[in-house]
């Protein structure tokens, strides 16, 4: 009985733990798809919110699934669509002080890097959520695909079509 | 086909099953290098971040306010549907209450009532009357317990129903005179049919028409529009004497002994429903009986 009770989502310790869990790559998701972190904020707590309304219907093992949907769906309803900027650690002014590396290295590399975050925001959408979340969220594409609810193999093809797009666009062919 | 080769190792080497040899093999493909890098550095990559306890607060800030006013409005709703239930249960209740008019005199009383479709009824002394208001469109009933008098208005079917017997009509005036074992009705203008014990009479104009026990309906015209107790009068003709005895009960509320008197004997005539002293005396002279009164309260009867 005691059991029961802590597994179920409506237990606010459960919640409160089933959010610090998956908030950060579900808003990640969506700023993937969406480019806009206080829209993908939003989302995610509209649907946390959804979930915890719901709390009594949502078994514990497939709350992060059920949360992707609800993202998902709720991402598609609105169709607002930023441009996605990502920060690199090696593009701020701290970490070159700490590199002691040669200025013409650092130029080339700060280069490469604006191309690349360009290029990534320039891939398509179902592109860019595979390639940042296997890179910055350090999926699996296992995980990614259940995530997305698609098969391993699609995970995989969007992943190479990312990287050849990007590969394109940074050798600037 | 090369391309297609590199696709292949590079997602190994990315999902990290990718064996030495197949290692080697994709260093030396061209396009690695870059590969590499992209993913070196895209693994470096942030998106904007938001504490996961700032952003556990303004989801439980965001809920709240979400939730509340939901939450409010359904308390709002259940109780002011329990308050409307209640309202109403207590409307229907108040309204059962009081659709049952009811009205009663007592001793040397009489009573108007205005009926709900301004039909007119007195209440004679001691008697009651009642009806359902609610259903007064559909159904003109009223129930009498004494004697009244009746101005029907003209409309659907005028019922009166006493323990005795029943009178409809559709609109006429009449009085409707129940005791036991008793009934007596006084049409003074259209027409009224009276069922008691299963015969009907119909009664018209001028007519006036009483059954005793089980008896033949006695008939005979008056000549009154009015009933005479309206005008502090009591008219009798041709009644048993325990009747006139009873309705002098009725109107004075006095006690009547009665000793060695046949009572079957029938009385004609008028006596005053205001002076106790001279309506006995009028049926004592006219009857040939002796009679005390005493205190105003008790009178005996000797023959």
């Amino acid at each position: 009985m005691m059991k029961q009770e802590e597994q179920s989502l409506c237990n606010s310790m459960v919640f409160e733990n089933v959010y610090k869990t998956h908030v950060t790559t579900l808003r990640n998701y969506i700023y993937y798809k969406s480019g806009d972190i206080d829209l993908a904020e939003d989302i995610v707590q509209d649907c946390f919110i959804k979930a915890l309304e719901n709390c009594s219907k949502i078994i514990l093992k497939t709350v992060k699934s059920y949360l992707f949907k609800v993202a998902t769906n709720t991402f598609l309803n609105s169709v607002k669509h930023k441009k996605v900027v990502l920060e690199h650690q090696k593009l701020s002014p701290k970490v070159n002080t700490v590199n002691n590396e040669n200025p013409e290295f650092v130029l080339e590399e700060k280069e490469f890097l604006n191309k690349l975050q360009d290029a990534i925001s320039r891939l398509s959408e179902k592109q860019r959520e595979v390639f940042l979340l296997n890179r910055i969220n350090k999926k699996t594409f296992k995980e990614i695909a259940v995530l997305l609810n698609i098969s391993v193999k699609a995970v995989e093809k969007r992943m190479s079509n990312a990287l050849r797009a990007l590969r394109k666009e940074v050798e600037g062919i | 086909m090369e391309n297609q080769e590199l696709d292949t190792l590079i997602i190994k080497y990315i999902s990290g099953e990718i064996s030495n040899q197949e290692l080697e093999q994709l260093k030396r493909m061209e396009g690695f290098s870059t590969y590499e890098k992209i993913l070196k550095y895209s693994s470096d990559f942030k998106a904007p971040a938001i504490k996961n306890e700032v952003s556990y607060a303004n989801f439980l800030k965001k809920h709240k306010r979400k939730s509340k006013p939901v939450v409010k409005l359904n308390r709002s709703y259940i109780i002011s549907g329990i308050a409307a239930t209640l309202l109403i249960f207590f409307g229907i209740f108040q309204f059962l209450l009081n659709t049952n008019q009811k009205y009663k005199t007592n001793f040397g009383e009489q009573l108007a009532v205005i009926l709900p479709d301004s039909s007119e009824v007195i209440l004679h002394a001691s008697s009651s009357l009642n009806f359902n208001e609610k259903n007064w469109k559909t159904s003109r009933i009223v129930n009498l317990e004494g004697e009244a008098y009746f101005k029907v208005k003209k409309g659907s079917k005028f019922k009166v129903i006493t323990n005795e017997g029943k009178v409809s009509v559709l609109g006429t005036q009449f009085t409707v005179n129940e005791q036991e074992d008793f009934f007596e009705v006084h049409c003074f203008e259209g027409k009224v049919m009276v069922e008691r014990n299963g015969a009907e009479k119909i009664v018209i104009r001028g007519e006036a028409i009483r059954q005793i026990q089980n008896g033949v309906f006695e008939e005979w015209s008056i000549t009154i529009t009015k009933p005479s107790w309206q005008n502090f009068e009591s008219n009798f003709n041709n009644t048993p004497l325990h009747y006139v005895f009873n309705n002098i009960k009725k109107v004075y509320g006095v006690d009547i002994i009665v000793e060695n008197v046949n009572t079957e004997k029938r009385f004609s005539g008028s006596i005053p429903n205001n002076n106790l002293q001279v309506a006995i005396a009028t049926v004592a002279q006219a009857m040939h009986l002796n009679y005390e009164i005493v205190n105003n309260k008790k009178v005996i009867f000797r023959p």
